[in-house]
């Protein structure tokens, strides 16, 4: 590509313009024969560079939040030799290792997304790298795998780190392939099939594969067009550079076109017999044997375990085309398809793009950016970023930013996040007050079981650990455990379980399993010296705050209602308010009006003294079934506004029940954060207009 | 108010004032330094019984200190010697092994001191473990999990070289779309005989029987399992378990809906249910045979409702 960037006058230049190019055949053969001189390369302008490089900093860190990547999918590690010597007898064991550690910086934000951020631009870099003496290509091009791999970063559940190391190995396998490359043809294919192996040990079989097509592409390159290795070569250069560059000194000094008999003198290539010319491509091809060998010697590598980190769906197509991108990059570059249209073959790029028309330039860049800008909106996951959210937010017991992200929520939330939310609104003292401004569906559990999958492990041990069911949170904790593996947030909430069952020893080792956690050890530190000095943690506010709600009395089965829990709960402490609101919760849910008005009498008792919203909504419709004229139960009486918003709803019902295709939606404007509604349909999803919410009493 | 005291009275107080001081000082001469007391270690590694071919016993020194000595000896072979600012005692395996087989019968001591914050050494009282005279058998085979409770990924039967530290797996499941597998046993103590019953998602819930490195497949759902000395016999239980969880204290429990006896038979391939451990109004379970095989010895109790789990702990 140096080649070709060389320094041209006016005249020339037109000169160029009006020859007609050569026949590709014709040039390739008298590029072959007739070497042209280099030229030193394009000098690179930053600011660009650095300005996307920010742009993507800032879309990992804003957009896609690092931390929810690292909650959701971030995979395990931990600082020890132990951990280490796991991944070393495998292949891609080394890759996985890095990869996780790389990984552990999501924990921060600003960190993760520098670290992502800068996978990607030396991903880009590489790329460049692979491409440049490869021919001429669009600058656009070496950006499509960074880019690839900034659309995978937003789909939460892909293995980022570890295919973006991979990919960087293999590309930089590729270009110190092209740079280093002995004479001894025995040498050469040996080191190559040397690589190979040395890269499926390190990074595992998918890499290495990559590897071994862009060397393979490569040779043939260099079989089909033996100029390009004159380029390659760095020695060569290196060789040529001072002279090369005393050359064109002399030509700018003198703005005239550089003699023929001043070029260097052509590099003599060995000529190479025709027959021989494919061996090259050929060995390096059959470095796929040590590929399917090292996968034979490793029984447990399959296909399905190779292509499994992939994911489904969008992420899958994404992997695959961030593996398949370069070596079509690499092919069409060397067979010049779509390279950038030539004005004279000695114009430079640099050239090229000053002899482009100022605006038509940024026409072309701005269509690019908002290309890549319409790729990766395409390809995030909308619909996932705020499930994730709201159960990133609840583990950090940020209980309004739950509700905030639930309220961007665009289809009915799984139960996990339903336990989540309905565990923010207890906090945020709207239980009662909002349930149904938030998506419920009739017929779901307050407190699910796994039979609504094992998402719900992690939340329901974490509302049962609150509400005082202490078992049952850590048979719950050990199902997530086996489920998502050693998580930070899991070993913390099984030392809390153990701390509060009186098990101080069996918490302790939890928590030095935390400690070798980067970015936890401080804190799990200081609750193992908070454990020495107190094994019932008493001081601690998030132990002391359970401890007196615990179950104390045994009940045992495979699966126990919902309902027997939260009266158990009531039987040990009259006066655990979570279990009395989630209650309460447990009959609006279910509809069950009776036995939530008998709950009326003990509103007082903690100290709940103006009556929920729904409670309220509960009442009214509950006294009109009965056809009473009463506004008033065990002392409780409805508020004017509810009856009459429920005098509304019975009006609209009336008024819109001819049309009952698109009741709900018409009838959701006003009235889908109320009870009436939810028992009405069997769902809610909120209401469209802002719902009456009041704080806690 | 004005305190007048005789002068005699001054002069007694004074000879008592001197003569305390003088006992006390006395008594500061004289103190002998406190005995010293035993290392507390985790594991409590403390007069135990050690096998002279037995991997060595790493431990931690659970004492505050800068620094930490230990040594290991006994009346023969070379002593151990090692110190560091870490509690934590990782004895060499080899020089650990040359001084158990030197001491065979005998004993070995640990001496541990320790570098207080002050700076000075601090010796403990040295702990005396005996050296049995006999070897251990080489290896052990166990189940290893996580503390699982519904669902389970990775499992494995492995066996672990005593001398060693070493770990090999003889079966995991990720060799058979990670089933379940356990109820493995030997007959008697031997490796070359074994049976292991796995659970597969598409394979149904066999036996293995391994017989000198040869394994076959046996459709046979056994459970709780004994050999017969002769090893023609296997017993084996047929148990319908179901999980089930408490709401306080240990959470997890069993209940064994219905449990029945039968004796395998290796050479013809077939089970037996004899109704003296089949009865079907009685669970039977956990078996094993006599020593001699005469005698097939089995719990067995009254079968019971699926409610009445609740009564149990």
């Amino acid at each position: 590509m140096g080649r070709r960037k060389q320094q041209q006058t006016p005249d020339s230049a037109t000169a160029a313009k009006q020859t007609p190019p050569p026949h590709p055949a014709e040039a390739l053969a008298s590029e072959a024969s007739h070497p042209t001189l280099p030229t030193p390369p394009h000098k690179t302008s930053w600011l660009p560079v650095a300005l996307l490089f920010l742009a993507a900093w800032l879309y990992i860190e804003l957009r896609i939040d690092p931390p929810l990547r690292y909650y959701h999918a971030g995979p395990v590690f931990f600082l020890n030799s132990d951990f280490l010597a796991d991944h070393l007898d495998r292949p891609g064991g080394l890759v996985e290792y890095a990869a996780a550690w790389l990984a552990q910086t999501d924990c921060r934000a600003m960190l993760g997304a520098f670290v992502t951020a800068s996978l990607s631009a030396l991903v880009w870099g590489a790329a460049a790298l692979l491409l440049k003496p490869a021919g001429r290509c669009h600058s656009w091009l070496p950006f499509v795998p960074a880019l690839l791999l900034l659309a995978l970063a937003g789909r939460y559940d892909a293995p980022l780190h570890a295919i973006a190391f991979g990919l960087l190995l293999a590309l930089c396998g590729a270009v110190a392939w092209q740079v280093w490359r002995p004479v001894p043809s025995g040498l050469r294919w040996g080191s190559f099939w040397l690589a190979v192996a040395a890269l499926f040990y390190v990074a595992g079989p998918i890499p290495s594969l990559l590897f071994v097509l862009l060397g393979t592409l490569w040779e043939t390159a260099l079989a089909m067009k033996p100029s390009l290795d004159s380029d390659s070569s760095c020695f060569q250069a290196a060789q040529h550079a001072p002279r090369i560059r005393n050359v064109i000194r002399t030509v700018r000094e003198k703005d005239q076109p550089v003699p023929q008999t001043e070029r260097p003198p052509a590099l003599s290539l060995p000529a190479q017999p025709r027959s021989g010319r494919f061996t090259s491509p050929v060995v390096c091809g059959l470095a796929v044997a040590v590929i399917a060998g090292g996968i034979l010697v490793f029984p447990e590598m399959s296909l399905a375990t190779v292509f499994t980190p992939w994911g489904t769906g969008l992420s899958l197509v994404v992997c695959a085309l961030l593996h398949v991108c370069l070596p079509i990059a690499l092919g069409l570059t060397v067979a010049g398809i779509g390279a950038p249209v030539a004005r004279g073959t000695a114009a430079s790029s640099g050239e090229r793009r000053r002899r482009m028309p100022h605006p038509t330039r940024w026409v072309w860049r701005l269509a690019g950016l908002a290309a890549s800008v319409a790729l990766l909106a395409a390809s995030f996951d909308w619909d996932r970023k705020p499930l994730i959210r709201i159960a990133w937010e609840a583990q950090q017991s940020r209980w309004e930013r739950v509700l905030e992200a639930a309220r961007s929520l665009r289809r009915m939330p799984d139960p996990s996040a339903q336990l989540a939310i309905n565990q923010a609104l207890y906090h945020t003292g709207r239980l009662n007050q909002d349930l149904f401004a938030f998506p419920q569906r009739k017929g779901a559990p307050l407190l699910p079981s796994m039979r609504q999958g094992m998402a719900v492990c992690v939340p329901l041990s974490n509302t049962l650990l609150e509400l005082g069911q202490i078992s049952l949170a850590e048979h719950y904790a050990h199902e997530a455990l086996e489920n998502i593996g050693q998580r930070p947030h899991l070993l913390w909430q099984l030392a809390r379980i153990n701390v509060l069952q009186d098990r101080p020893r069996a918490a302790r080792v939890f928590l030095n399993r935390l400690r070798l956690v980067p970015f936890h050890r401080e804190k799990a530190v200081r609750r193992l010296e908070a454990l020495a000095a107190d094994p019932t943690l008493g001081s601690e506010d998030d132990i002391a705050r359970v401890r007196p709600f615990l179950v104390t009395r045994d009940y045992a089965d495979s699966e126990i209602p919902t309902e027997f829990l939260l009266r158990q709960l009531l039987q040990s402490n009259r006066r655990n308010r979570m279990a009395f609101e989630y209650l309460m919760a447990h009959y609006l849910l279910n509809g069950q009006s009776e036995p939530l008005l008998q709950t009326l009498g003990a509103l007082d008792q903690h100290g709940i003294w103006e009556t929920p919203r729904h409670v309220e909504e509960a009442m009214i419709a509950h006294l009109a079934s009965k056809e009473s004229n009463q506004t008033e139960i065990a002392g409780r009486r409805v508020s004017p506004d509810t009856i009459r918003r429920y005098g509304e709803f019975l009006a609209h019902l009336d008024k819109d029940s001819a049309r009952v295709a698109d009741l709900p939606e018409r009838l959701a404007a006003g009235f889908g954060d109320t009870f009436w509604f939810y028992q009405r349909f069997g769902m809610t999803f909120g209401a469209i207009r802002p719902t009456h919410t009041t704080g806690r009493q | 108010m004005n305190l007048r005291l005789h002068p005699n009275t001054c002069r007694i107080a004074l000879g008592c004032l001197l003569a305390s001081l003088h006992v006390a000082s006395a008594a500061a001469d004289t103190a002998a330094p406190s005995p010293p007391r035993m290392p507390r270690l985790a594991p409590d590694y403390t007069d135990i019984v050690l096998p002279p071919n037995i991997a060595p016993m790493n431990f931690i020194i659970q004492e505050d200190g800068a620094r930490f000595r230990t040594r290991l000896s006994g009346p023969a072979g070379s002593p151990i010697d090692l110190a560091g600012r870490s509690p934590r005692v990782a004895i060499p395996i080899r020089p650990w092994n040359d001084l158990l087989r030197a001491n065979v019968g005998s004993h070995i001591l640990i001496e541990i001191a320790v570098l207080s914050r002050e700076g000075e050494w601090f010796e403990f009282q040295a702990v005396t473990n005996r050296v049995a005279p006999d070897e251990l058998d080489g290896h052990l085979v166990y189940r290893r999990l996580l503390p699982l409770y519904n669902i389970y990924r990775t499992m494995g039967i492995y066996q672990r070289d005593l001398e060693t530290f070493k770990e090999t797996p003889v079966l995991e499941n990720t060799r058979f779309g990670r089933g379940c597998l356990n109820c493995h046993t030997f007959l008697q103590h031997s490796p070359d005989h074994m049976a292991l019953h796995i659970r597969t998602q598409d394979s149904g819930n066999p036996m293995l029987l391994i017989a000198s490195n040869q394994v076959a497949t046996v459709a046979k759902t056994s459970g709780y399992m004994s050999w017969h000395p002769s090893g023609r016999l296997l017993a084996a239980s047929a148990n319908k378990l179901s999980l089930f969880f408490h709401t306080k204290g240990e959470t997890r429990d069993v209940f064994d809906a219905d449990s029945d006896l039968g004796i395998y038979r290796v050479d013809s391939n077939t089970v037996v249910s004899p109704p003296a451990i089949a009865r079907p109004d009685r669970l039977e379970t956990w078996p094993c045979w006599a020593p001699d095989g005469r005698a097939l010895y089995f719990s067995s109790a009254p079968k019971l409702g699926n409610m009445d789990r609740r009564r149990f702990r």
